[in-house]
């Protein structure tokens, strides 16, 4: 998990360009996340990790937060 | 009285119907009368803690009922307000405190850590009841409660400055653009008449504070005293989200953005005569493309769709394009229409230029760059025109046409980014001996590419650690999606840098190059 919480977070800094204060910065709320940098991050998320996530299966409190992120993806890394 | 000032006007429906609603936030409804009284105590805490007229105040904190009311209690204290973008970098956010030099940053909320960075530079307001550790205040929101809801007096005049809104600049500091109360008055007046805003509209705006799209939705819905519904952080995020939050809030008017519009078009998030109350869809900003207002003018026979167009420069948008029907070509040319009432659109050797009620009094405290946008009008003398840097065509039915730009600025995500900027933060890099960065058409979610073509010194930068220092100095929306070490830059016959030479590369080695 902890490792995970590391790759989005640098997935963030070097893809995104994206300073995430910390691990539980609410993505949200502080607009650090738009629509657009969603669809990208997303798009990384699956270059980077081979992970894919449909925009319309995503609930958005998995999106709060890098912590919140990198739950969702190892939980859906570990069903596949 | 008929309103002179912004503030004026949620003053009169306060009076008129004080238990309307003006602002509509997810579940929470803020009345005129409790959106008038919230932010007249604002103004009499800033006016106690020494704001004077004409001041600027800052503030840091996304589109939510908390920022609107800042916004109007800022007014009503005889200051400027200055909008920032939580969302940049605390680098750029230091140059325009800076150059603005503010009484107080207004912050609360997720804008803790970059109120802290900022408070060297000027006075901190704290609108919430407890300070966080390594942040001073000047006040509080438990001193703003204390204060009574009366209103203050001030004697702002219509032609003063409402606000400064700061936007790309090609030296590489943002450039700061006054608009006066009369500027976003003329255009609200305009907007009322011909989209027929009343008191029984739900008008909804989607773009953030920064932008000056949204004094439209904000204004103009306290002018006509019609429910402005916010959208949501949370909602903006997820297309059919967003869709559904349309659907719920039964707006009638929605002024948009083309990327949002692109946004759900391409993720297939609109149903047929989806939302039956909407008359009424504009968008300002940049071009939408023809294939989406296809997709949304078929889905949405019953609405009606307006392209607005203007720089911030000319407040909110300068001319407008009824679009008379589903056009029925993908490659047809949607033109930006004729001028809306008062302003006038000319074109000099081509470049689209404005002149009338919404021409700004210029740059913030830079007579050098306001000279030089900010012309003598050629027929009129004593007014003057604004140059767009757009170029245009009239075409045979008097509707002008955009056809590209004079200089090298772009629009991406709404935003104009001139790339000069970007040029500039990376000749500050120690790494680098030289750059060049250029635009290239894209088919993706952004309408362009940003590449960068590098020297480095002797040790040979990445593009890793090129784009993190440039992270500390650009937002996001400005970093070049693709790199390209060289040996050197390629040159013309005048030794300038070859920019279509790079393009052409950049085309045709779409692979090869992509960091």
């Amino acid at each position: 998990m902890r490792g995970m919480t590391t790759e989005i977070h640098s997935l963030f800094a070097e893809k995104l360009n994206i300073d995430v204060p910390s691990a539980d910065t609410d993505l949200i709320d502080s607009g650090l996340l738009d629509s657009l940098r969603l669809v990208e991050l997303l798009l990384h998320i699956e270059s980077s990790l081979g992970c894919r996530i449909p925009l319309e299966e995503i609930d958005l409190d998995d999106l709060r937060s890098v912590k919140s992120i990198a739950r969702l993806i190892a939980a859906r890394q570990a069903l596949a | 009285m008929t309103p002179r000032l912004l503030q004026d006007l949620v003053a009169r429906q306060a009076e008129r119907r004080p238990e309307a609603a003006a602002l509509v936030y997810g579940a929470k409804r803020l009345s005129y009368g409790a959106l008038d009284a919230a932010a007249n105590r604002l103004a009499r805490s800033l006016v106690a803690a020494g704001c004077r007229k004409g001041d600027r105040v800052c503030f840091l904190y996304p589109k939510k009922p908390a920022a609107m009311v800042w916004m109007l209690g800022i007014l009503k204290a005889g200051a400027m307000h200055v909008p920032l973008d939580l969302a940049s970098p605390a680098e750029r956010l230091r140059r325009i405190v800076n150059s603005c030099e503010p009484r107080f940053v207004l912050a609360a909320g997720p804008a803790a850590s970059v109120a802290a960075q900022l408070q060297d530079l000027s006075k901190v307001v704290w609108l919430e009841d407890t300070v966080p550790a390594g942040l001073r205040a000047a006040f509080t929101l438990k001193d703003v409660a204390r204060e009574s809801s009366d209103p203050v007096s001030c004697d702002t005049k219509a032609e003063d400055p409402a606000h400064i809104l700061f936007t790309s600049g090609s030296t590489g500091i943002p450039k700061g653009v006054a608009i006066t109360h009369a500027n976003v008055m003329a255009f609200v007046d305009w907007g009322l008449k011909h989209f027929g805003l009343s008191e029984t509209d739900r008008v909804s705006g989607h773009t953030p504070l920064h932008f000056d799209l949204s004094t439209y939705d904000i204004f103009g819905a306290y002018a006509a005293g019609a429910e402005l519904h916010v959208v949501p952080l949370e909602t903006a995020l997820l297309p059919h989200r967003l869709a559904e939050w349309i659907r719920a809030s039964r707006l009638t008017q929605w002024f948009s953005v083309p990327s949002v519009l692109n946004y759900i078009a391409k993720v297939d998030a609109l149903r047929f005569d989806d939302f039956p109350e909407l008359r009424r869809v504009m968008w300002c900003g940049e071009v939408l493309p023809t294939p989406v207002l296809i997709h949304w003018m078929k889905r949405l026979p019953h609405a009606r769709f307006t392209n607005l167009y203007g720089p911030t420069e000319t407040t909110i948008a300068s001319s407008y394009y009824d679009v008379p029907a589903c056009p029925e070509s993908p490659t047809e040319v949607i033109p930006i229409g004729a001028a809306c009432d008062g302003e006038e659109i000319l074109l000099l050797e081509k470049e689209i230029c404005i002149g009338g009620v919404g021409l700004s009094p210029g740059y913030w405290r830079d007579p050098a760059k306001t000279a030089a946008a900010f012309l003598p009008h050629p027929h009129r003398p004593g007014s003057r025109i604004y140059r767009t840097g757009d170029l245009g065509r009239v075409r045979p039915d008097g509707m002008v046409e955009l056809i590209g730009r004079a200089d090298t600025q772009i629009k991406s995500r709404g935003y104009r980014i001139e790339l000069g900027e970007i040029e500039a933060a990376l000749s500050s890099l120690a790494r680098l001996r030289e750059s060049a960065v250029v635009a290239i058409p894209s088919d993706g979610f952004e309408q362009w590419q940003i590449c960068c073509a590098y020297v480095g010194m002797d040790c040979e930068p990445t593009p890793a650690q090129l784009r993190a220092e440039l992270a500390r100095l650009i937002p996001g929306y400005m970093m070049p999606a693709r790199w390209m070490p060289c040996e050197a830059l390629p040159r013309n016959a005048n030794g300038k840098v070859d920019r279509p030479k790079l393009k052409q590369i950049f085309s045709t080695e779409k692979l090869a190059c992509a960091a």
